[in-house]
């Protein structure tokens, strides 16, 4: 049944992962193009480039797990 | 795994030293390294000016070569390629060269005899070509100014002459957009009406104009038209005294005239290269085969009577190469396997994995070579990545879908990207790994497989039950991963001596078991008597973490640990993005039953297709990371060089090979010389 409460714990929810994506976009933008600035200079670099890229990805796991918790935990 | 590599050392008579590399050329098997003080000696003085020289006139005739055997089209070129194990590099680029095959001069006094030949049958297609060219432009500009003036178009030549007129064609550029009413004004003055000038834009750049003047003012116009700088049109000679239309007419049918005579030319040219192909081949590998020799010059080492080589060879082929030396040499010649120093991280790496971690290992080498005495992760890769890849799609219909599309693309892009061919085996153990999970979670096209009644041996993942034992099979599979990871890493500092790295790793590892447990307790798993040794466990790898980390263990030390649990947490994506996935599935079957029945159907179709894509897309990206910055960053040491034994093409390379200088022009350190 949607209560007031359940909705809250999903907007909650929500805002934990799309924060983290948000924090996770902007990081990457930035580190995206100084990599690829990087890997335009030097090619053989591209490996690390894209290990650079993805390491903010964590975050969005993080709220990811967080968004799972609140709504498991709380039971929506 | 890293094929484990012997440093060897060659000793022999200064004499031999043609002999011992032209040996270790043909066998294919020893990487040559720069031996200790040998190259000033070898390439000093007049000896080094003598060797240039030699290596000069080499890379000319190659040069030679390849441009003689291109002008029929092929390249002699070798293919490139990562360097082959020394027992693959015959079959993979052909039988050994014998360098002394061929003479560098015969080589060099038959191309001078050919080369006036060819140079001729040459510069024929090229004026051919260049004449069709020209031809070409021509006929376009002039057609387009024709179309300005049909009029002008009927006068005959004859005719023009008995109306002393005089037509001219200009090409000026558009950058100026009142250049065509610039040049009006300018002939009004000069010639009052007596003229007549038309325009159009002929392609983007130009505009082609025509200009009818009486034949007594053609000093003043042409005086005009070279005062402002404006691109005359003139007409190659042959035409130059035709008009327009008979001009057009005239390059037309030579035209159509040229390619029968660019073919004979061509034919004649071929005809006269033909015969030599095949021996011209031989020698470029030949003269190849001198250069290397030639540059291998420079690694070797002298002493007043001797000469000594180092390198690199995989340590089962040692007794294959002392054994063939000492037959080639007649025992004159020493091999011995030199102690590797731990620090010794020049030494080359030879990467040999099995037939199904194979397609694993350009994987590995995007991301960097294992350096020399470290870990090649390709086998554990060849087990974990597909299964992550599966687990994240875990659809038997769109694994059977990838498994089909991979098939045909292998079958039809094989022969011509042999690197699809080489990686596609990684994409076909995700589809199975794919297909396999999909009947643990009893998934086809997300939920449409439960609604054909296909059951599901574990859970579903559609299910609100099925959120928790999700995250906790991910985080499992990222506890034993990452734990895999710290393991070799403990492995590696330890066979590399390095104290700080190994109490580095086992704190980490340690604080990770008393984490594992902890949740245990937290969870219930584990009886509350538990605590204290957790405890300690979590005090004692925070303490080893925080020693290793040196002066400022204290602030990288729980850093680093907090590090360790985020990249267990990391694998969270497992679950995340199979869920993300399963979901949209869903969404696409529920959409396909609102309105009509070929609406649904067209709008599934699409949300699947998208889904399938992204499906195929992004959890290779995620497989990936998880194996580069969780799994890598525990134990990895790259910066390797690969192996390239002596006498194997390299890619890139240039050509050079070895000596190929004849017993009476080697050169010798100065103070063998005699």
């Amino acid at each position: 049944m949607v209560t007031l409460v359940n909705g809250l714990i999903a907007i909650g929810a929500g805002l934990a992962i799309g924060l983290a994506a948000i924090g996770t976009g902007l990081a990457q933008a930035r580190i995206g193009a100084a990599a690829m600035g990087a890997v335009a200079e030097k090619p053989e670099l591209l490996g690390r480039a894209i290990l650079l890229v993805a390491i903010p990805e964590t975050l969005t796991i993080l709220g990811f797990a967080v968004a799972a918790m609140v709504i498991v935990l709380l039971k929506v | 795994m890293l094929v484990p590599l012997a440093k060897v050392r060659i000793i022999g008579r200064s004499g031999d030293l043609d002999q011992a590399l032209d040996a270790l050329h043909r066998l294919r098997r020893v990487e040559l390294a720069p031996a200790d003080g040998g190259a000033a000696s070898w390439s000093g003085g007049q000896g080094a000016r003598v060797q240039d020289r030699h290596r000069d006139q080499l890379r000319l005739l190659i040069a030679t070569l390849d441009a003689l055997v291109g002008l029929r089209g092929d390249d002699l070129e070798h293919p490139g390629g990562d360097p082959q194990p020394a027992a693959d590099a015959a079959r993979v680029h052909g039988p050994a060269v014998d360098p002394r095959a061929v003479a560098r001069d015969a080589v060099a006094r038959e191309l001078a005899a050919l080369t006036p030949d060819v140079e001729a049958l040459v510069g024929a297609v090229e004026v051919l070509r260049s004449e069709q060219a020209v031809l070409r432009r021509y006929v376009a500009l002039l057609s387009g100014l024709l179309e300005l003036a049909p009029e002008l178009a009927m006068l005959e030549e004859r005719e023009l002459a008995a109306l002393r007129l005089t037509t001219v064609a200009l090409l000026l550029s558009s950058e100026g957009a009142r250049v065509v009413e610039l040049l009006d004004e300018a002939l009004s003055e000069i010639l009052g009406e007596r003229f007549w000038l038309l325009s159009a834009p002929i392609d983007e750049d130009g505009i082609g104009c025509v200009l009818v003047h009486p034949q007594d003012d053609a000093e003043a116009v042409n005086r005009l038209l070279g005062q402002e700088h404006i691109r005359h049109v003139p007409l190659p000679e042959p035409y130059a005294r035709l008009s327009l239309r008979t001009s057009v007419e005239s390059m037309q049918r030579r035209l159509a005239e040229l390619p029968a005579e660019l073919g004979v030319a061509q034919t004649r040219l071929s005809e006269q290269i033909g015969p030599y192909v095949e021996s011209w081949t031989a020698q470029r590998a030949a003269l190849s085969a001198q250069l290397e020799q030639l540059d291998a010059l420079a690694l070797a080492g002298a002493t007043e009577r001797t000469f000594h080589l180092a390198g690199w060879t995989p340590r089962t082929d040692m007794a294959g190469v002392t054994s063939s030396l000492e037959g080639e040499l007649g025992g004159r010649v020493v091999v011995e396997e030199l102690a590797e120093g731990r620090a010794d991280h020049d030494a080359p790496v030879l990467m040999r994995s099995s037939r199904a971690a194979r397609p694993f290992q350009p994987l590995v080498r995007f991301f960097d070579t294992p350096r020399s005495r470290s870990v090649d992760p390709t086998g554990l890769m060849a087990i974990f990545l597909p299964l992550m890849f599966g687990l994240m799609v875990a659809d038997v219909a769109y694994g059977a879908i990838l498994l089909a599309l991979v098939l045909v693309a292998r079958a039809r892009l094989s022969p011509r990207y042999p690197a699809f061919g080489q990686i596609s085996p990684v994409l076909i153990a995700g589809a199975l790994w794919a297909i396999a999970f999909g009947i643990l979670f009893g998934e086809a096209l997300g939920n449409a497989g439960e609604r054909l009644g296909m059951p599901a041996l574990w859970l579903r993942r559609d299910s609100s039950q099925a959120v928790v034992p999700l995250l906790v099979l991910a985080v499992s599979i990222g506890a034993v991963h990452v734990v895999l990871g710290l393991v070799l890493g403990i492995w590696q500092s330890h066979r590399d001596r390095d104290r700080r790295e190994l109490l580095g790793h086992t704190g980490t590892l340690v604080f990770l078991a008393g984490a594992f447990l902890l949740a245990g307790i937290v969870a219930g798993l584990l009886p509350a008597a538990a605590t204290t040794p957790i405890a300690a466990a979590l005090v004692g790898g925070l303490v080893a973490v925080s020693v290793a980390g040196g002066a400022l263990g204290a602030i990288t030390g729980p850093l680093e640990l907090l590090g360790a649990i985020t990249n267990v947490l990391s694998y969270l994506r497992l679950a995340a993005v199979g869920l993300a996935s399963v979901y949209l599935a869903v969404v696409a079957n529920k959409l396909a039953g609102v309105g009509p029945i070929f609406m649904g159907i067209l709008i599934a179709a699409f949300l699947h297709a998208l889904n399938l894509m992204l499906a195929t897309f992004t959890p290779s990206v995620q497989a990936l990371r998880l194996h580069y910055v969780e799994f890598f960053g525990k134990f990895f040491l790259g910066g390797g060089r690969p192996f390239a034994p002596f006498g194997v093409p390299q890619p890139g390379s240039p050509s050079g090979v070895a000596t190929g200088l004849s017993s009476s022009d080697m050169v010798r350190p100065a103070s063998v010389r005699e």
